[in-house]
């Protein structure tokens, strides 16, 4: 190897500590495009086959926003929850010896096993006016089945297994010490959670909140059983997609999955972007 | 602040961690505890810091019992051998935590909180690197913040567990000269916990030497190295020849019993190549070895079938220049014999 090569020479081999440089790239490119980047690409070449103004007019079509509003706001809203009671369940299984942990710590695996229909069979079942939990709700006037909140509890069960997989190990890991040394230095417990341990799982919160929200966005078996899928009202994107194809309108259900393709991609973004950030003291 | 340890005991399991624990620390002295690792020495500073919880025994505080009061409430600054500093925050927010813990009414004013924070990086002269995270600094640089962090709330004990044992030899011993200073200046009381004899001779007031849960001896750092009580003191704090009786005969010092074992440290035997005195003994070179600044020669007594160790000052050797295989004469210039001998 020269020693005084050009100076794009020398740049590129100041990267590359690591050998294979050139090769990993190249894999990584070709495989994201196979499996990613050429089906989603042909997506937007399919509902290119639209003028810019009937694209527009269909993907801003009142029954269109409201299953946007609907779907992406739902999403938010149960990945927040899947945070808070994820974090709380990765916490009692990273820090709490009880019996049966094992078998806990295997039934949150479970929503991901199941038959996203199975599930939500299952949870339109337990939450109708007659169900397990439905039947102690209706009373109170709390409807589940068959509106909003039941796509909300099917989101929430299908994402949960996303935080707390990503939040548990990073909570073992944890050095014990450093809540030692918080104590030590006269903090008491709601302090060193919120000032010590809680900006040390941060990141991988938001990781498993990526995860859960973009896979509630993309939920369709579970929530066609417990929505009620009324338009205008509880009835979800995907939902919309599938309606559009059904009627052999390819160009339109196209042009809805692009709108979902660029939202997701720019919540998913801004999250790395958040967690980049709140990763900054690891560099 | 002097701490009082009254019988303390404490159990991990089957293993008695501390076995009935009596020490007295002065107020505003250094001391060290020094053993090898499963001692217990690290089990009695977490006790002292509230980390641990005694199964017996008192922990008192300037006279008032403090064995129950939680590690919040204690006032001691631990610092950790793995530094423990909260990687998320900067070196100044990190030094400022237990201030800002504080409850409303007793926290100082943010512009206390700085003018006390920049006070204490000049004491451990990084104000540089105030906004550096714990990951951009060295070894040693992140354990003299963790020091200003625990310093920071004003502790009246500071505890200190292993401190430099994770750093490299020259750092190591930068920071426990500089420590021995800053303690000379601000005279907090304060224990520290090390494996290495050296350190503890070198920076200690007091030196409290542990071993299977029991102290075996406590007292300045001559007395403990001149006048260790026990074998085990003897050969913890240096190299150790052992002289079996029969080697020790004609040895004036020395009784005449088979059964008595002489402790000979390796500076203290004489290599000769002339038999000066009746009592030397005769021995073979069996390896020569330059460390530093001294050689370090391995000898086989052959009259009682020993191997010795011995270290000669480089001139003495260059003098001497000694070959594996040659034979020459050696002689303990001090010997220790213990009245009851337990074996190490």
């Amino acid at each position: 190897m020269p020693l005084l090569g050009g100076n794009a020479m020398k740049h590129s081999r100041r990267q590359n500590v690591i050998p294979g440089f050139g090769l990993s790239l190249g894999y990584t490119i070709f495989y994201l495009s196979l499996i990613v980047l050429i089906p989603l690409s042909s997506v937007v070449v399919k509902s290119a086959s639209f003028s810019w103004g009937t694209y527009w007019s269909t993907v801003t079509a009142p029954r269109e926003m409201a299953s946007y509003r609907l779907t992406f706001g739902v999403a938010l809203l149960a990945a927040t929850i899947n945070c808070v009671f994820g974090v709380l369940t990765a916490w009692v299984l990273a820090r709490y010896r009880l019996p049966g942990k094992r078998i806990v710590d295997a039934l949150v695996d479970l929503p991901f096993a199941l038959p996203t229909a199975v599930a939500g069979i299952t949870l339109a079942t337990v939450y109708s006016g007659n169900g397990w939990i439905g039947r102690w709700l209706e009373p109170h006037g709390i409807k589940v089945a068959y509106t909003p909140l039941g796509i909300l509890v099917a989101m929430t069960f299908i994402g949960l297994p996303f935080v707390v997989r990503t939040v548990q190990p990073v909570l073992a890991d944890l050095e014990g010490e450093l809540e030692e040394a918080a104590a030590c230095l006269g903090a008491n417990r709601w302090q060193i959670f919120s000032r010590v341990v809680f900006p040390q799982i941060l990141p991988a919160i938001l990781t498993g909140f990526a995860l859960a929200f973009a896979r509630a966005v993309g939920e369709y078996g579970s929530i066609i059983f417990i929505a009620g899928n009324m338009p205008m009202v509880s009835e979800v994107t995907p939902l919309l997609i599938i309606t559009k194809l059904e009627q052999y309108d390819y160009p339109g259900a196209t042009a809805i999955a692009t709108v979902m393709l660029s939202v997701s991609f720019f919540v998913l973004l801004a999250i790395n972007l958040l967690q980049k950030r709140s990763r900054r003291f690891a560099s | 602040m002097s701490i009082d340890i009254d019988n303390v005991s404490k159990q991990f399991g089957s293993f008695a961690a501390l076995s009935d624990i009596r020490l007295n620390v002065p107020s505003g002295e250094l001391v060290a505890l020094l053993g090898p690792s499963g001692s217990g020495k690290t089990t009695l500073l977490r006790i002292i810091a509230g980390l641990e919880t005694p199964d017996s025994g008192r922990i008192v505080f300037d006279g008032t019992e403090a064995t129950n009061r939680h590690v919040r409430e204690r006032q001691v600054g631990f610092v950790f051998q793995h530094y423990a500093l909260f990687r998320h925050m900067t070196v100044f927010d990190n030094i400022a935590f237990g201030l800002m813990v504080k409850p409303r009414r007793e926290r100082p004013s943010r512009g206390e909180i700085r003018d006390k924070v920049f006070g204490l990086l000049r004491l451990i002269q990084l104000e540089q690197l105030s906004d550096r995270y714990p990951s951009q600094l060295s070894g040693g640089q992140r354990q003299r913040v963790a020091l200003a962090r625990a310093l920071a709330v004003e502790p009246k004990v500071l505890l200190l567990d292993e401190p430099f044992g994770a750093l490299d030899a020259k750092v190591r011993a930068e920071l426990r000269r500089w420590l021995r200073r800053l303690h000379d200046e601000i005279h907090i009381t304060s224990v520290f916990v090390t494996h290495d004899q050296e350190e503890a001779l070198e920076v200690a007031d007091r030196i409290v030497v542990m071993n299977g849960g029991k102290i075996e001896q406590e007292g300045t750092p001559g007395e403990v190295y001149d006048h260790p009580a026990t074998p085990f003191v003897f050969s913890f704090l240096g190299n150790v020849n052992l002289f079996h009786g029969r080697s020790l005969s004609g040895e004036a010092a020395v009784r005449k019993q088979a059964a008595t074992v002489g402790y000979v440290r390796s500076h203290d035997i004489e290599v000769e190549r002339r038999r000066s005195n009746p009592a030397s003994l005769e021995a073979a070179v069996q390896a020569v070895q330059t460390v530093g600044p001294f050689v370090r020669v391995e000898l086989h007594a052959l009259s009682a079938d020993d191997v010795l160790e011995a270290e000669l000052s480089r001139d003495v050797a260059d003098r001497l220049d000694l070959r594996v295989g040659e034979t020459v004469f050696v002689r303990p210039r001090k010997v220790t014999v213990f009245a009851e001998d337990y074996q190490i």
